[in-house]
C-alpha cells in the first residue's frame, strides 16, 4: 500500500444489464490530484464514475465484481464493505454532474441542503458556511443580493459554481466530475477549471472529460477507458 | 399529415368540450327532475329534515350525514395506508418487492366491487357483530372499513404516479448528496409530487362518496340520524338505488334528484377547496 495512496480498485469488474462494461480493473489514485479519465463516448466512463459513490446502485440491476478501497481518516475502507452505507459515503464522496442540476427551490436552500440531510440545525453555522462556500466558488458577489430566489433563474455556468459549492458543503474528500464543463460556454469553462486547480490542493478529484486541452491543463494522471479496460496515457 | 394533424387537434377539442358538456348537461337534469321539491319550499327542509314520506317529508339529511361519515371515515382508514403502500412501492423496498407491491394493487384495482362486498358479508361483518360493534354488524364502520380497501389502490396509483414522475436530475442529485430513502421521500419527493397526492385524495374520496354498492350491502340502510359509527345509516347512492327500484314517479322519486344534486355540488366544493388548498411544486417545506 502506497503512503499517499487514496484510493484502490482491485480486480473491479462491472456489467449493466448482463453487459460488460468495466473488466478486470485494478488501479490506485494518490491524494490530492486531479486524476483525469477519457475515452470514446459510450465506454462507461460515467459509470465508471459512479462506482466511487455507488450511486449506479440506485439505478438496479448493475453487477460489481471485485474490492474498492477508499484512504477515510487515514485507513483504507472497503466501500463495499459491510457496515458502509452507501448514504454515508456520498457525504464523503461528492459529485458534479454533466449538466448543472440544482433542486427547485432557493439558492440559499439548495445549499444548505446536504446539511438538512446530514441533520445539521444550527442556522447561524449555516449562513456563515453558505457564504463561505459561495466565495470559494466565486459565486458570492453575483448571488449576494438574491440568496433567496430561485436557483434555476441563474445561469448555466452560475448553476454549475452552485452545484459544487452544494457538494463542497460537507466537505467530501473526493469529488467526482463527470463532464462538468460540457454544457457552459468559454468563460465559464475557465471559472470552473481555475476553481478545480484551487480544490485540488485539499482533495482528491476524479475528472471525467473529453477535452484534451483541459485534461492536459488540470490532470496529474490520465487514463484511458477503451475495451473495457482502463490504461494510464500521461 | 398536415391534415390528419389538424383533424386530430378538431376531434381531441371536441372530446374535451363534449366532456364539459355533458357534466353540465347531468346537473341541469337533475336540477330539471328535482325543480318540483326545490320549488315547493321544501329546499331547506330537504336538507335538514326527516325522511318520512308517509307524512309528506323528503328530506335527506340523515343520507347526507351518512354518505359524509362512511366517505370521510373511509379516507381516514385510507388515506394512510395508501400513502406508506405508495411509499414502499417507490422508494423505500428494494425493486423485485416495489414490483410485487404494485402487482397487487394493480390486482385490487380490477377486482368488482361487488366481490369486496360480499366477502365482507360473510368475513367482516360476522367479526364486527360479535367482536367490536355489536347489533347486526351492518353499519357506518363496517361499510368505511371496507370503502377503505376499495379506495385504497385508486390512490395509490395517483401517489405512485406522481412519486415517480419527479424529474429524474432532481432525484440522482439528492441521491449523490447522501440522502437516505427517507430524506428523498420527504425533502424531494413528497413537495414535489403534492399536487398529485391532492388528486389522488380527490378520487379516492370521490370514489368513497358515489360508491353505491358497499353501503348498501353493508351500512345497514337505516334512515335515522347516525350518532355513532356503531351505528346503521344510508348513504346518498344507496337511498337513490333503494327508491329508483321501487318508485318513479311520486315526489318521493323526484326527491333522489336532490339526492344526486347534493352529491354533484359536494364534490364540486371538495375539488375546489382541495385545489385550493394544495401548494404548487416548489419545495416549500423545507
Amino acid at each position: 500500500m502506497k503512503k499517499n495512496e487514496k484510493i484502490r480498485m482491485e480486480n473491479i469488474c462491472f456489467s449493466y444489464k448482463d453487459q460488460k462494461i468495466l473488466e478486470n480493473i485494478t488501479v490506485s489514485f494518490p491524494e490530492n490530484s486531479i486524476v483525469a479519465v477519457t475515452g470514446p463516448s459510450g465506454t462507461g466512463k460515467s459509470t465508471f464514475l459512479s462506482l466511487f459513490n455507488r450511486l449506479w446502485e440506485t439505478l438496479g440491476e448493475g453487477r460489481l465484481h471485485g474490492k474498492m478501497f477508499v484512504r477515510f481518516g487515514g485507513r483504507m475502507v472497503d466501500i463495499y464493505g459491510d457496515g458502509f452505507s452507501a448514504a454515508e459515503l456520498r457525504r464523503r464522496v461528492g459529485m458534479v454532474f454533466q449538466a448543472p442540476n440544482p433542486l427547485p427551490m432557493s439558492i440559499y436552500k439548495n445549499i444548505i441542503f446536504p446539511l438538512k440531510l446530514a441533520g445539521q440545525r444550527n442556522n447561524g453555522e449555516m449562513v456563515e458556511k453558505v457564504e463561505e462556500m459561495l466565495m470559494k466558488v466565486h459565486l458570492f458577489d453575483e448571488v449576494k443580493d438574491r440568496l433567496h430566489s430561485d436557483a434555476r433563474i441563474l445561469s448555466g455556468g452560475q448553476q454549475q459554481r452552485l452545484c459544487i459549492a452544494r457538494t463542497l458543503m460537507l466537505d467530501p474528500e473526493i469529488l467526482l466530475l463527470d463532464e462538468p464543463t460540457s454544457s457552459l460556454d468559454k468563460n465559464g469553462s475557465t471559472r470552473i477549471e481555475d476553481l478545480l486547480l484551487e480544490l485540488r490542493s485539499e482533495r482528491t478529484l476524479l475528472l471525467v472529460s473529453h477535452y484534451k486541452d483541459q485534461i492536459s491543463r488540470l490532470a496529474d494522471k490520465t487514463y484511458e477507458l477503451a475495451g473495457k479496460c482502463l490504461m494510464r496515457i500521461s | 399529415m398536415r391534415l390528419l394533424s389538424r383533424l386530430s387537434v378538431t376531434v381531441f377539442r371536441l372530446a374535451a368540450f363534449g366532456s364539459g358538456l355533458l357534466t353540465i348537461a347531468v346537473f341541469l337534469m337533475m336540477l330539471s327532475f328535482g325543480w318540483p321539491l326545490l320549488t315547493d319550499g321544501q329546499f331547506f327542509t330537504l336538507l335538514a329534515g326527516e325522511w318520512n314520506p308517509a307524512n309528506g317529508l323528503f328530506g335527506i339529511y340523515p343520507m347526507v350525514v351518512g354518505s359524509i361519515s362512511i366517505a370521510f371515515l373511509a379516507l381516514l382508514f385510507s388515506l394512510p395506508v395508501s400513502l406508506g403502500t405508495s411509499f414502499v412501492a417507490t422508494v423505500l423496498a428494494p425493486p423485485p418487492v416495489r414490483r410485487f407491491v404494485l402487482g397487487i394493487i394493480r390486482f385490487m384495482a380490477g377486482v368488482p366491487t361487488v366481490i369486496y362486498g360480499f366477502v365482507a358479508v360473510f368475513m367482516l361483518v360476522p367479526f364486527m357483530r360479535e367482536q367490536i360493534t355489536g347489533g347486526s354488524g351492518l353499519n357506518i364502520l363496517t361499510a368505511a372499513i371496507v370503502l377503505a380497501v376499495l379506495i385504497a389502490p385508486t390512490m395509490i396509483v395517483f401517489f405512485v404516479s406522481g412519486l415517480k414522475n419527479v424529474k429524474p436530475e432532481y432525484c440522482l442529485a439528492v441521491d449523490a448528496l447522501g440522502a437516505r430513502p427517507v430524506q428523498k421521500l420527504i425533502f424531494l419527493l413528497i413537495p414535489q409530487a403534492w399536487p398529485s397526492i391532492v388528486s389522488g385524495i380527490i378520487m379516492g374520496l370521490g370514489r368513497a362518496m358515489g360508491d353505491t354498492l358497499i353501503s348498501l350491502m353493508l351500512a345497514g340502510n337505516s334512515i335515522a340520524i347516525p350518532a355513532s359509527v356503531s351505528d346503521s345509516g344510508r348513504t346518498l347512492t344507496a337511498h337513490i338505488a333503494l327508491v329508483i327500484a321501487a318508485d318513479f314517479s311520486s315526489m318521493e322519486f323526484k326527491s333522489i334528484f336532490a339526492c344526486g344534486l347534493v352529491l354533484y355540488i359536494f364534490t364540486v366544493i371538495v375539488v375546489v377547496a382541495l385545489r385550493w388548498v394544495s401548494p404548487g411544486q416548489d419545495l416549500r417545506s423545507i
